[in-house]
């Protein structure tokens, strides 16, 4: 799959998950049905646009609410596209993670880093990142959904910058400091993504790491042709979430970009929901 | 034997989201979803 074809993707993929762009105008959030179900991606449902929920806000208002109910129903929605997809969301559906990539795109100066120190440790901050701030944090401080209300650059980007700056009223004069904080952070991660490749995704976003965990065993992966493999080097090179897909094809930390099985000379590499048998079928025609 | 692992896991995504859906979950998703949240945004 060309790189292209995946940017086309992911723009259709925002597009669709902020169709209500007649809200943008009026600052008024979307009331249709959509809004029953999550999107997979981190798209925040407080954005004009959104025409459906954000799994991580509807996560966390189940946990913070009292008395805790537990969500049945978006833990299957997340379980659905989690053992459906994998990270293949971060990859193709998440709009956040297109914006990264965009930016990413502009010309630097200097070169671009690779990894930064720390990278390896850095990593599982989204796992503590799930745990606290999703899970734990909401659950012991009622009425806080703490990833939301502290972390979540997504929600200041899609719901308050466009309600804040462009619809004056009483929100404008509810402005603190928690604003100014949630948009420092906001400005951090869209600064950091001109040199490093989707920051926010390696090592803060709490739905790419409970993604990763699916990516063992999710229907769309990756998979290795051992028998084709001549260890070139070459996959590894090309991934920019620093993944060995030679040596762990199911990584968490793969959002199925497909940069690895494009760079691959000998098709030893293949990503679909059933690989396997395009692997088989191309060994059989040498 | 991973073939196995994801059909439980897929019939485990269903059965939670029906049952979800059967106590109405759902509607708790809509409210939230509908209004202005404004702990999201980072006025609240």
């Amino acid at each position: 799959m060309g790189r292209r074809f995946r940017s086309w993707i992911q723009f259709a993929a925002a597009l669709i998950q902020n169709a209500n762009f007649r809200g943008f105008f009026t600052g008024k959030l979307y009331q249709g049905a959509g809004k029953n179900a999550c999107v997979p991606g981190l798209n925040c449902y407080s954005c004009p646009g959104a025409v459906a929920s954000c799994p991580i806000g509807a996560l966390q208002s189940f946990l913070a609410n009292r008395p805790i109910k537990i969500p049945y129903y978006v833990m299957g929605l997340l379980f659905f596209f989690g053992v459906l997809f994998g990270r293949a969301v971060c990859g193709f559906l998440c709009p956040f993670g297109f914006l990264q990539e965009l930016l990413h795109k502009i010309p630097f100066p200097r070169r671009k880093p690779r990894r930064i120190p720390g990278d390896r440790p850095l990593r599982y901050l989204k796992y503590l990142s799930l745990l606290g701030t999703v899970l734990l944090l909401p659950m012991l401080l009622a009425r806080t959904p703490f990833f939301c209300k502290y972390i979540c650059p997504v929600g200041t980007l899609e719901g308050g910058v466009p309600l804040v700056l462009f619809h004056a009223g009483s929100l404008q004069l509810s402005v603190g400091p928690l604003f100014f904080w949630k948009a420092f952070l906001l400005l951090a991660v869209l600064a950091a993504s001109l040199l490093l490749y989707r920051p926010f995704c390696k090592y803060l976003c709490p739905l790419g790491a409970y993604y990763g965990l699916f990516n063992g065993v999710s229907l769309y992966r990756l998979h290795l042709d051992t028998k084709a493999c001549i260890h070139c080097g070459k996959c590894a090179q090309a991934c920019r979430m620093q993944v060995d897909p030679a040596v762990a094809p199911g990584s968490p930390e793969c959002i199925r970009c497909g940069a690895c099985a494009a760079a691959c000379p000998t098709s030893a590499l293949r990503m679909g929901f059933a690989p396997e048998k395009h692997c088989a079928a191309v060994q059989k025609q040498k | 034997m991973k073939r196995v692992v994801r059909i439980i896991l897929l019939a485990a995504a269903l059965s939670l989201i029906a049952a979800g859906l059967w106590i109405g979950q759902q509607e708790q998703v809509f409210l939230k979803a509908i209004y202005v949240c404004l702990e999201c945004i980072g006025v609240g």
